[in-house]
């Protein structure tokens, strides 16, 4: 009788592992790179055919293998990084399970050449779905170099699942990126030196003397390298250090926040949390701050044996590292000048030490002083320490001298707060802003988000009163958008039906719109759509019903409202004022921006001495 | 150059050839007239590059030929506030001098030869067109052409000529109009497998310059990337739109459920009165064809409401749809008072269509 539990051929085992290690081409590269690292490499070429599909070439001048332990070297759990148990949890290295190479061998045909640099020759060996090959001798240059060719030959289900090569050579650059972001020339070492080609074009070429900032500008150009602020922090054996963009330099998903832990990167929901939490009240919702930070920390004091591609790792205390990264980062925002909204009083080259974030109004309220900043922060997250209370004073421009600030409260929500006069004064400036005497004092409104706030309240009546008009199109008007974007805006063509959007398949990529909301008017419907299909693909999942036409209809709302920068006249500004009164909310934009400061009279004469 | 002129030809004529100039400062010199004086015959030449014209002036007394190039803003406001029946202009390369009995003005100039040159109507093969119709075709049709730079091959006027027939298609997504009118082919001309939809800019230009003289014949020509116009006094010239222009033989509807006659004077005066309550936010008007009566209703959110009914002789089903009144005004204002349209309706989702005679059809979509 056969037994019926047996022990798992070499193949399967290796398959299996490889599973969970490589998933897809990227993840290739990710191991054989952070093998190249470990090895101590200061130069690795990579050439890449078909998005890692046919070939994946990496070329590195490390230590090498000696040809004796070349055939351990795809071996499972053979290592050169770890001796005993104690080691494990005391990780300098990259790798430390022996896997990658297993995994790799298990799935694709490999060819490992490598010579140590002390060697006068070295040796190679060939893996074909873990079968080895006898070793040869290699007359090759010191270094490793290493082929995986026909990656899942042997698992076909896995290769059906990858991507187009785009797609895959986009993840492939990803892993590259986030390996030369770790190793930046600094001030006592130089950089590794990096190079990817795709298809023998050349894609990135990362000098040994590029600078962590000079590689930022290299991998996200020049938009976010001109943003950045610096971050530094420590606690304890513990340090933070790199950077944070502006705030104005924001992204709709949280995938350029990068974060690296001994040099590796990793993913970490509270830290990023952290990140966010720092930046809270300076991004809108749905905007993701960008940031490249780097935690040292001893090797104990992180488990990264967790995750069998090591991208999630656990801290011993990771409530002290957040509050680590939430402080530094705080503190490294303060820097940014221009950081909070300020109202000020003349134009003479002493404006005023004003203020600060405009909160929310509270039920009832009056304009009064409004807390700092910080000290806002702080209501929001009780739990964390509280800051020394002297940090206020670097919130303020140094150059200001210290008086008293001007309290700038948003409208209150209540209409009776100030009666306008029947035809109210008002000046627009920069044709962006308009500026209304009231009662109260001085009102100063953002055309654009008031606008947009009542056309949204406008598109919101009209579609719970069921009442939306729509303009069918006699002649259809073709929009190209990208294959995957098609797919998703027709799935959702219900929901956009809803909305006065009509959209039929066109084939190839291309979607028909079939009607519009006649509430655009003469605004291109094109434009308003495009938004729309812009918000239902960066979104991850599709959010509620009830939040989709929200966020639809500010959008929409937002492309159709007047821009900052178009000159009113007289009639429209008169227009835009007289519906303000109308809407329901029209003290904040549909984004949670105010629509307008208010300087109140009494301020004004305080300012003055007048009082 | 040197020329006596008669001021209000001349203005006349300024007036008419500025069409062309551009409105945006892309090159300097073409804000100008150019001027090319010869042997008894002066044409001024304007263009925007896209567009241009050769208009030929009647009334001058030339004194001497030569080329020049006129500031055509300046040059227009001196004849409109001259009290002159003449005045002379001489001009060169280096100024432009107007004088009058009582006045001077002394501008500077520029080379004529820097001032870009387009094609003359040497063309063998043409099409011809009575002035008459063809101002009517362009009328019935022009309004509805695209305004988005974002619908580009709508941006003008399809032109089909083939044989004895000229058809004329404008749409803009929402609405088309089509024209057909006689004409004459010369030397086997015809638009067939060719792009020929003239820009917006072209036909207004053109139909401009067509005078009231019901002789007035016009020569067209098309060529592969631009098209040439002849009218009795001038050669206008038009880069054709690129793009494929919506087939909209394809958009005709294959089929009816009623048609509707109707009287065009009442019916114009009934739209514009219910349109009093639409807004910017709502276009609807609702019109409901019953038995004997079209009543029409409006509603706008802060305007009001709306209800006007008008007879009617229909005896079939009582139809109901939505247009936004803006398109049906456009075109029922460029059509003769006195006419009968027939409306062809197949249901409140379906374009509507309207028909005038044998040679003129408005397609229009319904709002929902």
């Amino acid at each position: 009788m056969v037994a019926r539990i047996q022990q798992l051929p070499t193949l399967i085992v290796n398959q299996i592992a490889a599973g969970e290690v490589i998933e897809r081409p990227a993840s290739v590269v990710k191991e054989l790179l952070e093998n190249s690292v470990d090895a101590g490499a200061s130069r690795i070429e990579i050439d890449v055919e078909q998005g890692g599909q046919d070939l994946i070439r990496l070329v590195d001048d490390g230590d090498g293998i000696d040809p004796e332990d070349l055939p351990l070297a795809f071996s499972n759990h053979a290592t050169s990084k770890l001796r005993k148990v104690d080691d494990l949890f005391a990780i300098g290295t990259f790798g430390f399970r022996g896997e990658a190479l297993a995994s790799i061998g298990g799935v694709a045909h490999v060819v490992l050449q490598s010579r140590p640099p002390g060697r006068e020759v070295g040796a190679m060996i060939e893996c074909r779905g873990s079968e080895l090959s006898p070793v040869r001798p290699w007359n090759g240059s010191p270094g490793t170099r290493i082929e995986v060719r026909q990656l899942f030959f042997n698992t076909p289900v896995r290769r059906k699942f990858l991507r187009t090569p785009a797609t895959e050579m986009g993840h492939i650059t990803e892993a590259v990126t986030r390996l030369a972001l770790a190793h930046p020339r600094t001030d006592d070492r130089p950089g590794l030196h990096l190079v990817l080609r795709h298809q023998g074009k050349s894609v990135y070429e990362v000098t040994r003397t590029a600078t962590l900032r000079d590689r930022i500008e290299l991998f996200f150009g020049s938009d976010v390298a001109n943003t950045l602020y610096r971050v530094e922090g420590s606690a304890g054996p513990v340090r933070l250090k790199g950077y944070i963009c502006d705030p104005s330099c924001d992204r709709g998903s949280a995938r350029m926040q990068y974060l690296f832990v001994n040099g590796r990167w990793v993913r970490d929901r509270s830290l990023g949390h952290a990140v966010q939490e720092a930046f809270r009240g300076l991004l809108m919702t749905g905007r993701y701050a960008i940031s490249f930070l780097f935690l040292e920390l001893p090797p104990e004091h992180v488990d990264v044996n967790v995750h069998p591609t090591k991208s999630e790792v656990r801290f011993r205390h990771a409530q002290s590292l957040y509050h680590l990264v939430y402080t530094s980062v705080k503190q490294a925002l303060r820097q940014g000048e221009q950081l909070i909204p300020r109202l000020q009083v003349n134009s003479a080259s002493e404006p005023l030490p004003a203020v600060t974030e405009p909160t929310p109004p509270a039920q009832g309220a009056i304009p009064r002083p409004t807390p700092s900043y910080i000290a806002r922060q702080e209501e929001s997250r009780p739990a964390l320490p509280p800051l020394p209370s002297r940090a206020e004073e670097p919130m303020l421009p140094p150059r200001l001298p210290s008086r008293p600030a001007v309290p700038v409260a948003p409208l209150p929500a209540s209409d009776t707060m100030f009666e306008q006069p029947a035809s109210p004064r008002v000046l627009q400036l920069y044709d962006c802003y308009l500026v209304v005497e009231t009662q109260e004092g001085m009102l100063v409104i953002d055309q654009h988000a008031l606008h947009e706030r009542i056309l949204f309240e406008q598109f919101k009546a009209r579609l719970n009163e069921g009442s939306l008009q729509t303009q069918a199109l006699l002649i259809p008007e073709p929009v190209d958008l990208p294959g995957e974007a098609a797919g998703r805006v027709l799935e959702q063509a219900e929901a956009l039906a809803e909305l006065g959007l009509g959209v039929e398949d066109f084939g190839g990529g291309t979607v028909l719109l079939t009607r519009y909301p006649v509430l655009l008017g003469r605004r291109s419907p094109r434009a308003a759509f495009l938004a729309v299909v812009d918000y239902l693909t960066t979104q991850e999942r599709l959010p509620t019903r009830e939040v989709m036409f929200n966020e639809l209809l500010s959008l929409m709302a937002c492309h159709s409202a007047v821009r900052s920068g178009d000159r009113l006249t007289p009639e429209q500004i008169e227009e835009l004022l007289a519906h303000r009164e109308l809407a329901l909310d029209h003290h904040h934009c549909p984004h949670g921006r105010p629509t307008s400061l208010l300087l109140s009279r009494q301020e004004l004469e305080r300012q003055f001495r007048r009082a | 150059m040197k020329a006596l002129c008669h001021r209000e030809g001349l203005l006349a004529a300024c007036q008419l050839a500025s069409v062309a100039i551009p409105s945006k400062d892309v090159r300097p010199i073409l804000k100008n007239l150019k001027a090319i004086v010869d042997e008894g015959r002066c044409t001024l030449v304007a263009t925007d590059l896209e567009v241009g014209i050769k208009l030929d002036v009647q009334g001058l007394t030339i004194q001497e030929p030569g080329e020049a190039i006129l500031p055509a803003a300046r040059l227009i406001a001196i004849l409109r506030e001259a009290r002159d029946n003449e005045l002379s202009i001489e001009a060169d390369a280096n100024s432009c001098l107007v004088k009058g009995s009582t006045f001077e003005y002394e501008m500077p100039g520029e080379d004529p030869q820097q001032f870009p040159d387009f094609p003359g109507f040497t063309e063998e093969r043409y099409h011809e067109i009575s002035a008459g119709s063809l101002r009517e075709m362009i009328r019935r049709t022009v309004f509805a052409t695209a305004e988005e730079a974002a619908r580009y091959s709508m941006t003008g006027v399809l032109w089909e000529l083939e044989g004895d027939k000229a058809r004329l298609v404008a749409t803009d997504g929402r609405r088309l109009a089509l024209a057909e009118g006689l004409a004459t082919s010369v030397g086997g001309h015809a638009t067939k497998g060719q792009s020929s939809v003239v820009p917006t800019k072209a036909m207004g230009l053109l139909e401009r310059n067509l005078q009231d003289d019901a002789e007035e014949i016009i020569r067209i020509c098309f060529r592969p990337n631009d098209v040439l116009f002849r009218t009795g006094r001038a050669v206008i010239y038009s880069r054709l739109v690129e793009g494929r222009f919506p087939d909209y033989r394809a958009v005709m509807p294959k089929k009816k459920t009623e048609t509707i006659t109707l009287e065009l004077q009442p019916f114009l005066a009934a739209v514009r009165q219910a349109a009093i309550m639409t807004d910017n936010d709502n276009k609807r008007v609702t019109f409901k064809f019953a038995k004997e009566k079209l009543t029409l209703q409006a509603q706008g959110a802060n305007t009001g409401r709306s209800k006007i009914e008008m007879p009617l002789t229909h005896d079939g089903k009582t139809m109901e749809i939505n247009f936004n009144p803006e398109y049906l005004i456009e075109m029922l204002r460029v059509l003769p008072p006195e006419t009968t349209l027939q409306l062809e309706l197949i249901d409140a989702g379906s374009p509507a269509l309207f028909r005038c005679g044998d040679n003129y059809v408005y397609l229009v979509m319904p709002l929902t």
